[in-house]
C-alpha cells in the first residue's frame, strides 16, 4: 500500500469508477449513484495523497519536477478542487462533468515515465516550488469551471429535460461558480506567471522570452481575461462567457501537454 | 460637426473596453501562431523547411521573430494607450464610488416591514448588524424620510482600476527593459581576469567547481569570482551558482555554461611560439604564419569502439583531445592526442596540457525590474480586491412606521 506505484493504481481505478457511478446517476437518473461517486473520489484522493508523499519521501523534494510528477499533480489538485466545490456548492452532477477531466490528466500521468531524477540545477529554487503548486490549484480550479460551463451549455441545449432542471443548478448559479472558480484559478494563474518570470530571471537571465511555455501561458491569461470582461457585458453574459471558460481550459491542457509535446522551448525538458 | 462627432466616437471607441479585447484577442491569436513557429532561425531554415509560399508569408510577415516585431510592439502600445484612456477616464468615477452616499434607485428593495416607534432603533440596529455592517454612518431627511445608510469594502471598487494600471506598467516596463537590454559573456578558467566587454568592470574567476551528487548527476555549478571596477578594487567576492547570480548596479551575472579547456604550447624547430588558455572548439593560429590548429573536441574519458569514440563520463579519467591543423585554411590533420604528448607536424609541435573545465558567465542589464515587479504586485492586489472585496452597501429607510431595507450585494444569492 506504501509503494508508490500500487497507491497510484488503486487512485486510478477508484477515479475511473467514480467516474462510472457519476455516468450511471446520469444516464440512468439513480440518485444514489452520485453518491457513490463522491464517495469513491474522496477515498481515490487519499491513496492519491499517498502515492505522492512516497514519492516525495523517496526524492527528498516536492514531486513537482518532471512530466509525470506535475501530471499526477495535476490530477490531484483537480481532485481536492473538485470535492471543494462540491461540498461548497452541493450539487450532485458536477461529477459527472469533472470526473472526465481529472481521468484524462490522471492516465496522462500514467502514460509518463515514472522514474525518479534528481533536480536539475536551474530548477533548484523556491520560486518554482510556489510556481509549480500554485499551477495545480490554478489549473484544478480551471477544471472545475470547465465543467460546470460544459453543464451549463448542455443544459442551455436541453432546455425542456425535467431531469436535468432537477438535478443541475439553475443558470444563475452554473455562471456564478463558474465565475468563481476562474476568479480562483485567475489568481493563482497570475501567481503562476509572476513567480516563474521572477524565477527565469534568476536563472536565465530574462524575465520574459516569449518561449512556448510562456505563450500559452499568456495566450491562457488572455482567454480568461476576455472571459471576465465578456460576462460583465450584458449581452454577452450566458453561453458566450462558458464558451471561453471551456476554451480557456484546453489551452490550459495545451499549455501544459501540447507545448511540451509539440513545441520546442527552455521549459520542454520539464 | 458631423466630423466632431465621428472625432468623439472613434476616441470614446479607443478607450472603450471593447477595443481593448478586440486588441488582447489579436494578440493572443498572434502569440498562437508564433509558438508554432520556431522563432528567431536564419532566413534559410525557414526556406529549407517550409514550402516556398509559406515560408515567404513567414518572412513578409515576419512570423520568424513575431513577438520583437514592429508590428507586434505596436499593438502592444496601442493596448496601452487604451488602458491609460480608459484607466484615466474611470479614475473618478472609481473613486467618488468609495465616497458617495449610495443611491437607493439602483439598490435591491430588500425587505419592508411595519414596526412600533419605541422599537424602531432597535430593529434598525438589529438589521444592520445582520448584514454585517458595523455602524450605519449617516442620517439625512429626504421627502420625510430618514435615510441610514452603511458601506463595507469600498476599497473592493479599485480592483479593475488596479489591474489595468498594473497591466499598463507591466508592458511599458517591460517594453523599456528590453528596448534598452545590454548583454555579454565572460568565461575563463580559475586564475583568469577578464574583462567585461561594454562595462567598466573585469571579473576575476577564483575558482569553479562542479559538485556531483553519489548518483553521478551533477547539483550544482559553483564558480567563486570577484568583481573589480576599472582601477582593480574589488567591488565584490561571491560564488554565483545557478538561481543565484551575482548583482551590480544593474547588472546581473549568471552562471550559465561550462566546458573544457587545456593549455597549449605551440613550438617552432623546438622554440617556443605561443602558449595560451586554448578552449574547445576555438581555433589558435601561429600569428607570423599560415599554420593554425583547432581544439576541435575533449574527451575526459576517452573510448574508442567500433562504433566510434566517445567519452564514457565526464570525469578527467582518460583524457583525449581531438584536434585539427590547418594550413592556409586547408584541413591538413586531424587526430586524437593524450595529454602532454607532443603532436608534430613539419616544424611545429604542439602540446596540450592541464585540462580543466571552463566557467561561463552571461552578463544581463535589464532595466525596469522594478517597476514591472509593482505593477505585477498591482495586478494581484487588484485582483483580490476584486474578486474578494465585495463592495456592500446598505440603506435603511424610516418613515413613520414604515422601515424598507435595500442593499447592494447584501443577501446574495449563494452567500450561504
Ligand atoms: C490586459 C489584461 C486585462 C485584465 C487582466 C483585466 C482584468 C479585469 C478584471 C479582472 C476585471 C473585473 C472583472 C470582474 O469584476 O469580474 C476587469 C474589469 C474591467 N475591465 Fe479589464 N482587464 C484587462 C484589460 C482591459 C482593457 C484593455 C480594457 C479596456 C479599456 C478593460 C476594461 C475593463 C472595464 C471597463 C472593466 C469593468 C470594471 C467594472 O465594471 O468594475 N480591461 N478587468
Amino acid at each position: 500500500m506504501f509503494d508508490e506505484r500500487y497507491s497510484f493504481i488503486i487512485t486510478l481505478i477508484l477515479y475511473s469508477l467514480s467516474m462510472v457511478c457519476y455516468f450511471t446517476f446520469f444516464m440512468f437518473r439513480k440518485e444514489k449513484f452520485s453518491n457513490y461517486g463522491s464517495l469513491l473520489v474522496k477515498v481515490g484522493i487519499v491513496f492519491h495523497t499517498i502515492a505522492l508523499t512516497t514519492r516525495a519521501a523517496e526524492a527528498s523534494r516536492l514531486p513537482l519536477a518532471n512530466q509525470y510528477e506535475f501530471a499526477t499533480s495535476f490530477a490531484w489538485g483537480i481532485a481536492v478542487s473538485f470535492v471543494g466545490f462540491e461540498w461548497k456548492y452541493r450539487f450532485k452532477a458536477l461529477g459527472t462533468f469533472v470526473t472526465p477531466l481529472l481521468l484524462l490528466v490522471a492516465f496522462y500521468a500514467a502514460l509518463q515515465s515514472r522514474e525518479i531524477r534528481p533536480l536539475m540545477p536551474a530548477l533548484q529554487s523556491n520560486w518554482i516550488t510556489i510556481h509549480v503548486s500554485t499551477a495545480i490549484f490554478s489549473y484544478g480550479a480551471f477544471a472545475i469551471a470547465c465543467g460546470v460551463s460544459i453543464m451549463y451549455l448542455i443544459r442551455d441545449r436541453f432546455k425542456q429535460d425535467a431531469f436535468l432542471a432537477n438535478y443541475m443548478p439553475s443558470f444563475e448559479k452554473l455562471d456564478l461558480i463558474s465565475y468563481r472558480a476562474i476568479a480562483l484559478g485567475f489568481v493563482m494563474l497570475t501567481v503562476v506567471i509572476i513567480s516563474g518570470a521572477i524565477w527565469a530571471e534568476k536563472a536565465w537571465g530574462r524575465y520574459w522570452q516569449w518561449d512556448p511555455k510562456e505563450t500559452w501561458s499568456f495566450i491562457t491569461w488572455v482567454i480568461y481575461s476576455i472571459y471576465l470582461h465578456v460576462r460583465l457585458t450584458k449581452g454577452w453574459k450566458d453561453k458566450k462567457a462558458a464558451w471561453f471558460a471551456v476554451l480557456g481550459f484546453l489551452a490550459i491542457l495545451f499549455t501544459y501537454i501540447g507545448v511540451n509535446t509539440l513545441l520546442v522551448g527552455y521549459h520542454s525538458y520539464a | 460637426m458631423q466630423n466632431k462627432v465621428g472625432l468623439i466616437n472613434i476616441r470614446s471607441f479607443f478607450k472603450s473596453m471593447r477595443f481593448g479585447l478586440i486588441l488582447l484577442g489579436v494578440l493572443g491569436f498572434l502569440s498562437v501562431v508564433g509558438s508554432f513557429i520556431p522563432q528567431g532561425r536564419d532566413i534559410a531554415f525557414y526556406q529549407n523547411n517550409y514550402t516556398s509560399i509559406v515560408a515567404k508569408t513567414i518572412l513578409v510577415l515576419r512570423f520568424n521573430d513575431l513577438y520583437h516585431s514592429l508590428y507586434f510592439s505596436i499593438l502592444f502600445g496601442t493596448l496601452c494607450l487604451n488602458l491609460l484612456l480608459c484607466s484615466i477616464t474611470r479614475f473618478n468615477k472609481t473613486f467618488n464610488k468609495i465616497f458617495e452616499v449610495p443611491d437607493v434607485k439602483k439598490m435591491r428593495n430588500i425587505s419592508a416591514q411595519k414596526v412600533e416607534e419605541d422599537k424602531k432603533t432597535a430593529v434598525i440596529g438589529e438589521i444592520y448588524r445582520k448584514y454585517g455592517f458595523e455602524s450605519l454612518n449617516k442620517m439625512e431627511k429626504v421627502n420625510n424620510r430618514t435615510v441610514y445608510y452603511g458601506k463595507k469594502n469600498q476599497m473592493g471598487y479599485l480592483g479593475s482600476w488596479f489591474i489595468h494600471v498594473g497591466v499598463l506598467l507591466v508592458i511599458v516596463f517591460y517594453g523599456y527593459g528590453q528596448y534598452t537590454f545590454f548583454s555579454t559573456h565572460v568565461y575563463g578558467v580559475p586564475g583568469e581576469a577578464k574583462e567585461v566587454l561594454g562595462t567598466n568592470y573585469s571579473l576575476e574567476i577564483n575558482d569553479f567547481n562542479i559538485q556531483y551528487r553519489e548518483d553521478g548527476s551533477i547539483e550544482q555549478y559553483l564558480s567563486h569570482v570577484n568583481l573589480k571596477n576599472n582601477g582593480g578594487d574589488i567591488l565584490k567576492a561571491e560564488d554565483i551558482f545557478v538561481n543565484n547570480p551575482m548583482r551590480h548596479d544593474g547588472y546581473a551575472i549568471y552562471q550559465t555554461a561550462t566546458g573544457w579547456a587545456a593549455d597549449i604550447k605551440i613550438y617552432a624547430n623546438d622554440q617556443l611560439l605561443k602558449e595560451d588558455i586554448f578552449y574547445e572548439a576555438t581555433t589558435i593560429s601561429d600569428e607570423r604564419g599560415p599554420v593554425a590548429i583547432q581544439f576541435t573536441k575533449f574527451y575526459p574519458d576517452f573510448i574508442s569502439t567500433e562504433n566510434g569514440i566517445y567519452s564514457s563520463s565526464n570525469h578527467s579519467n582518460n583524457p583525449k583531445v581531438l584536434y585539427t591543423i590547418f594550413f592556409m585554411g586547408q584541413r591538413v590533420a586531424m587526430n586524437i592526442a593524450s595529454i602532454d604528448e607532443n603532436i608534430h607536424w613539419y616544424d611545429y609541435t604542439f602540446v596540450f596540457e592541464n585540462p580543466q573545465m571552463y566557467t561561463y558567465f552571461q552578463v544581463n542589464k535589464m532595466k525596469g525590474k522594478i517597476g514591472a515587479i509593482i505593477g505585477a504586485v498591482l495586478i494581484l492586489l487588484g485582483l483580490i480586491l476584486c474578486f474578494y472585496i465585495k463592495p456592500k452597501e446598505i440603506i435603511i429607510t424610516e418613515a413613520g412606521k414604515h422601515i424598507e431595507v435595500f442593499g447592494n450585494n447584501i443577501n446574495h444569492l449563494l452567500n450561504t
